[in-house]
């Protein structure tokens, strides 16, 4: 590891009302991975925004490479060699690799006049071949994976000679193999000399790549040590500020008999003849890589996408399912992945958020009671502990765990006897994290049937009271959950014929 | 940043804006601040405030009807033709509303099931409307010779409030009680807000997009069966680029062309602010020309207000 | 909905079906009759064609279009002047003011048929002028009415002068006023040169010859009634001794009518309105307003096919021919000449 390449000290960031960041310090070194972590809220975001400009500090200085260093925007910070990729990918689906790389960067020709396309694929090719990615420059980025798409922004930030790259959850939408090539290119650049930021909140990935970390909680600055001398247990304290005694908490559920079936799910090219069933008070997890067809089944069951064939059973009884609104109708609800696009009404009230599934149930002829309606709410805020200032409040002033109780509180207003979860935690902070398996618990253990598909290992393997695995569509598995481990799930969800590198 | 006291601010500035235009128009004409010109300019923004409900519906669900103008003469002619015939006036309006609602429903196929854009489905329902009204009254005004369906607009209650003034508050309340009170209501909102989730919740979108436009087209057609009453005949040249008004009084009040906001408070607020300055002009006696640049400088506005908002939140 | 369709389909149908009754309609030339035409009008041509053997010259009419009365009137007086003057006159119209092709091919076939003169409404002042040098090189006389070409061929033009027409509403007014106190000018279209010479030569007759006369405001309204209707409501609002309202056209004319009512104005605000229709005139009879200037299709119609004639035997005609206008008021409003402008069908 280097000399110290950034430091920022005693960085202070109030918004009306509200004490962002207090006497945060953090410095990063060359050839460094340095883990930025904490609980939503914890204030890495604004101390990233400070860093690329996109926020001034209220106090507080910025040294980089020496010197004081004041951001203007993420333009100035980038050609000072400051980049971030962020968590949500910032990519032109209709460009291809190339022109995205060097979007308004483009070299030229002609005395600057026209875009030198053939040196501009070039030069793409080879900073693609130094980061060891298989990616044809001319591929249009809409058909590329979101692994690949991410590779990208690496790659973008690497062609304007980035030192201090800052990576935002980059693993979130990863599957296990994608994560690995992701570490590859990430150890890399670290012999290349460029500082990581990485910020992730999967702490059990942490032991392949991160060298330092750097705890935040609520704005101030906790800890700051070499990742070998740390334990999990001791940073999960750091961050929450208590002790949490286990990461997933026990269900005592009685399993019952078959309550939900679905046979022969085809949908074209996506699902081939996908059977699944699960038990009343059972928790199925549904393990695979990214594109296996998961959350594709999950779709067809709710009738969110059309299917070509196959038969869902309730009990023993066919029921047929051509819209969300017969699922729900028939108990069967599900709980998006992509919360903020799929699930959530952000510009809506948490109150709205709640109740929107369930209106009819508390109106007579078409109009709302509001007795009901109101006292719905409060006993869901309450039951859920939803931490919100008031009803009326936006959901998109929540944080990530607070919005996914919401979805929970929506469906549990419903009591549907067949839940599907899909990927429940991602985004989600620790604490929440514990509060949500609770609730899957609870749902469980009230005698409901319970689908969660997850791409964090340890959650389905910690879940789970029976694992199914699927791969590019098929199921090529079933364990135990109990008895099962993270090699034999992986060996399932795997295509063999397959090497690691021709995946992403 | 909460909705309730966003919603309040919003509410303050609109009648900030007003209240400093009413101090401009009173300063420039000493007729302005009268009890009859107030009473005038209600009745003037009746049709506005009527349509502007409609489609605020349709705004809500993150839609647009440009149709409306064209809606709104063929449902004043339809009632005109029919009380030419001798048709009782509650039958050829109820009849209009109908063929209003129809043509709604027609928006909203094709946005909802075709997957048309809103703004080219309906851009194409405005010509197809307002050709098929000029071909089937061969281009001239019907004319109400007989009978007395002007009171529709004319009768003045209590002597004094003439009754488009009565219809533009009672349909503002039940149009406030679907939105606020409503199933269907939190379905638009929850449609406008994001269409995805609404549909994963439950909630069959393309019934409420057509609602929505139903809705819509029965209002147009309601103002459009005031407009006849109010010029004793079916005109098919009228209402030309209403909807414009109709969609700058939603958004004046606060609506969100991204969908998913807007409040019937606020856009009555906008129909008057709307009106008042028309009256204004008129009793300034500025030319029509400015009055037209005026109102198009307000829609801009508003529309620019919206997108700020927009970014402000995001 | 389906019932609504089938309504708005079965009106288009029948709309067009008269439209084509009425364009193929000609009085003469049965060479020419097309296929479609209902049995009805055939029988009519027939017993037409038997009176033609006496009749000298063939002249040819063609107008913008056959919606409104206008039209008719236009038509009318055309055909009463062929049977007074002994011509075979045959009328054309357009589907729709726009359709200038269909206006050439309709003058190409009387070219073809061997006509002795026509007289057209031109649609478009250029695009006409090939087919009409074309029939004048074949020795056809041509003149125009209503709407003009710039083409040498045409050897007169016959239109109604609006700006003197204004220039006659602005008396009408004075007098109706005394002479004296406030007035505003509604027009319809600012963009049309005919329908501005009104207002333009209404305000300058005033503003020369009564310096007691103050005019407010003179503004246009799209053509709109709503438009129209709030903008009088306003500007008697804003101006309570307001004592007359010249307005340009029919929608105008009514609009001001229902605002008039409505404030309880009648009598105390004059009025002078354009265009003599049915309903205009029973304002005048309602006391509303005082009278009303209009154009004489019938006359124009008339005058074109006289001057066809006039030129056919040799004679020489104006280069222009003004149709002049007519004064409706409460005491001519009866009378056979208001007659052939308001119910030109009958």
């Amino acid at each position: 590891m280097g000399e110290v390449i950034l430091e920022m000290r005693g960085i202070t960031k109030e918004f009306p009302g509200v004490k962002a960041l207090n006497q945060v310090h953090f410095a990063v070194r060359r050839g460094e991975v340095h883990a930025l972590i904490g609980e939503n809220g914890a204030g890495k975001s604004t101390l990233m925004k400070i860093l690329t400009g996109i926020y001034k500090p209220t106090a507080g200085e910025l040294i980089y490479k020496g010197k004081p260093f004041f951001p203007n925007d993420p333009k100035h910070a980038q050609t000072e060699g400051i980049s971030i990729i962020h968590q949500e990918l910032n990519l032109l689906n209709d460009l291809d690799v190339a022109e995205n790389i060097y979007i308004s960067r483009e070299p030229r020709k002609y005395k600057n006049v026209l875009i030198d396309d053939k040196r501009m694929h070039e030069s793409a090719g080879k900073l693609l071949k130094r980061l060891g990615l298989d990616i044809d420059p001319y591929e249009k980025v809409r058909n590329l994976s979101v692994a690949q798409k991410q590779m990208i922004e690496i790659a973008k930030a690497l062609s304007v000679d980035s030192e201090v790259l800052i990576l935002d959850e980059p693993t979130s939408a990863l599957s296990e193999k994608e994560v690995q090539v992701l570490f590859g290119i990430i150890r890399k650049l670290r012999e290349e000399n460029v500082a990581i930021v990485y910020i992730s909140h999967r702490l059990e990935e942490f032991d392949q790549i991160v060298d330092w970390v750097t705890v935040l909680r609520d704005g101030s600055y906790v800890d700051s040590c070499s990742w070998k001398e740390q334990t999990i247990d001791n940073l999960v304290k750091q961050m929450v500020g208590r002790e949490i005694t286990e990461q997933f908490p026990k269900r005592h559920a009685k399993i019952g008999e078959v309550v939900f079936e679905a046979k022969d799910i085809t949908q074209k090219r996506l699902l081939k003849k996908v059977s699944i069933q699960v038990r009343a008070g059972e928790v199925v997890g549904l393990a695979g890589l990214v594109g296996a067809g998961r959350t594709e089944l999950a779709r067809a069951i709710f009738g969110a996408d059309h299917i070509e064939s196959g038969e869902f059973l309730l009990g023993e009884k066919s029921v047929k399912i051509r819209c969300p609104d017969d699922a729900i109708r028939s108990g069967i609800v599900y709980l998006p992945e992509d919360r903020k696009k799929d699930g959530v009404f952000l510009d809506q009230s948490v109150a709205m958020n709640i109740t929107i599934a369930n209106l009819r149930a508390y109106a007579k002829n078409g109009v709302i009671r509001e007795g009901a309606y109101q006292e719905a709410i409060q006993e869901k805020i309450q039951d859920l502990r939803i931490k919100t200032p008031s009803v009326s409040q936006l959901a998109q002033f929540l944080s990530g765990g607070n919005q996914q109780k919401v979805l929970i509180a929506r469906w549990l207003c419903r009591n549907a006897n067949v839940i599907i979860f899909d990927e429940p935690t991602r985004g989600i902070d620790v604490g929440a994290k514990y509060e949500v398996y609770s609730l899957i618990n609870r749902v469980a253990e009230n005698g409901a049937a319970v689908i969660m598909i997850s791409s964090d290992m340890a959650e389905i393997l910690g879940m789970s009271d029976r694992i199914v695995v699927m791969c590019e569509g098929k199921v090529t598995g079933e364990l135990n959950g109990a008895e099962a481990t993270q090699e034999a799930v992986l060996h399932m969800a795997s295509d063999t014929n397959k090497d690691m590198r021709k995946v992403v | 940043m909460d909705s309730i006291s966003d919603d309040r601010q919003q509410r303050i500035t609109v009648l900030a804006a007003l209240i400093i235009l009413c101090i401009v128009f009173s300063v420039g004409s000493r007729y302005f601040l009268t009890v009859d010109n107030i009473l005038l300019t209600l009745y003037q923004t009746a049709v506005t405030g009527i349509t502007s409900y409609g489609i605020l519906f349709v705004i809500i669900t993150q839609a647009v009807d440009l149709s409306l103008g064209s809606t709104i003469a063929v449902g004043g002619c339809i009632c005109a033709a029919l009380l030419t015939k001798g048709v009782p006036a509650f039958v050829a309006v109820g009849t209009a509303l109908i063929c209003g609602a129809a043509i709604g429903i027609v928006n909203g196929f094709c946005v909802a099931k075709m997957k048309l854009p809103p703004f080219v489905a309906t851009l194409g329902m405005q010509m197809v409307l307002r050709g098929l009204v000029l071909v089937a009254t061969n281009a001239k005004p019907i004319y109400l010779t007989e009978g007395n369906f002007k009171q529709f607009a004319q009768y003045k209650l209590f002597d004094l409030i003439q009754l488009p003034v009565i219809y533009l508050i009672l349909l503002g309340l039940f149009s406030w009680f679907i939105l606020r009170k409503m199933v269907i209501g939190r379905h638009l909102f929850a449609v406008g807000s994001n269409e995805g989730a609404a549909r994963l919740s439950g909630i069959k979108v393309d019934r409420v997009r057509m609602f929505a436009y139903g809705y819509c087209g029965v209002m147009a057609v309601f103002a459009g069966c005031v407009l006849t009453a109010r010029v004793n005949s079916g005109q098919p040249t009228i209402a030309v680029g209403y909807e414009a008004n109709a969609i700058a009084a939603c958004v004046i009040g606060g609506a969100s062309m991204s969908g998913g906001k807007g409040t019937i408070g606020g856009t009555i607020l906008g129909a008057i602010i709307m009106g008042v300055l028309l009256n204004g002009l008129n009793l300034l006696s500025i030319s029509s020309n400015w009055q037209t640049v005026a109102t198009g400088a307000v829609v801009i506005g508003a529309v620019y207000l919206d997108r700020m908002r927009h970014l402000k939140e995001s | 909905m389906k019932k609504l369709i089938a309504m708005l389909l079965a009106t288009m149908m029948m709309v067009s079906m008269g439209a084509c009754a009425k364009s193929q309609e000609p009085v003469s030339a049965p060479a020419e009759e097309e296929t479609n035409e209902p049995a009805a009008d055939n029988a009519d041509s027939e017993e037409e064609a038997a009176s033609d053997e006496t009749k000298t010259y063939a002249i040819d009419i063609f107008m913008k279009s056959n919606s409104g009365d206008f039209w008719a009137a236009v038509e009318s007086g055309a055909k009463d002047a062929g049977e007074k003057l002994n011509a075979a006159v045959s009328v054309y119209a357009c589907d729709n003011e726009t359709n200038y092709e269909q206006q050439i091919q309709q003058i190409e076939s009387s070219i073809s048929r061997g006509v002795d003169a026509i007289a057209i409404a031109c649609l478009d002042s250029e695009a006409l002028a090939p087919v009409v040098e074309e029939a004048a090189g074949k020795g056809i006389k041509v003149i125009s009415f209503n709407g003009i070409l710039n083409s040498d061929a045409i050897l007169t033009h016959i239109a109604t002068d609006n700006y003197a027409a204004g220039e006659m509403a602005g008396e009408a007014l004075a007098a109706a006023m005394d002479g004296k106190g406030e007035y505003v000018v509604l027009g319809a279209a600012e963009g049309v040169k005919n329908n501005r010479d009104r207002s333009e030569g209404c305000i300058a007759y005033i503003t020369e010859n009564y310096p007691d006369m103050e005019l407010i405001s003179s503004q246009y309204m799209d053509n709109d009634m709503s438009v129209a209707t709030s903008m009088l409501n306003d500007w008697i609002t804003a101006n309570p001794d307001l004592g007359g309202i010249f307005t340009n056209n029919e929608t105008g004319t009514i609009a001001a009518a229902t605002v008039l009512e409505e404030r309880s104005k009648i009598g105390e605000i004059r009025h002078i309105g354009f265009d003599a229709t049915v309903q205009t005139v029973a304002q005048i009879t309602n006391g509303i307003t005082n009278s009303i200037v209009s154009q004489q299709p019938y006359v124009m119609g008339y005058l074109s096919v006289e001057n066809c004639i006039a030129l056919l035997n040799g004679e020489a005609v104006e280069e222009a021919i003004d149709t002049g206008v007519l004064l409706v008021t409460g005491e001519n409003k009866d009378s056979e000449e208001v007659n052939a402008i308001i119910n030109p069908r009958a």
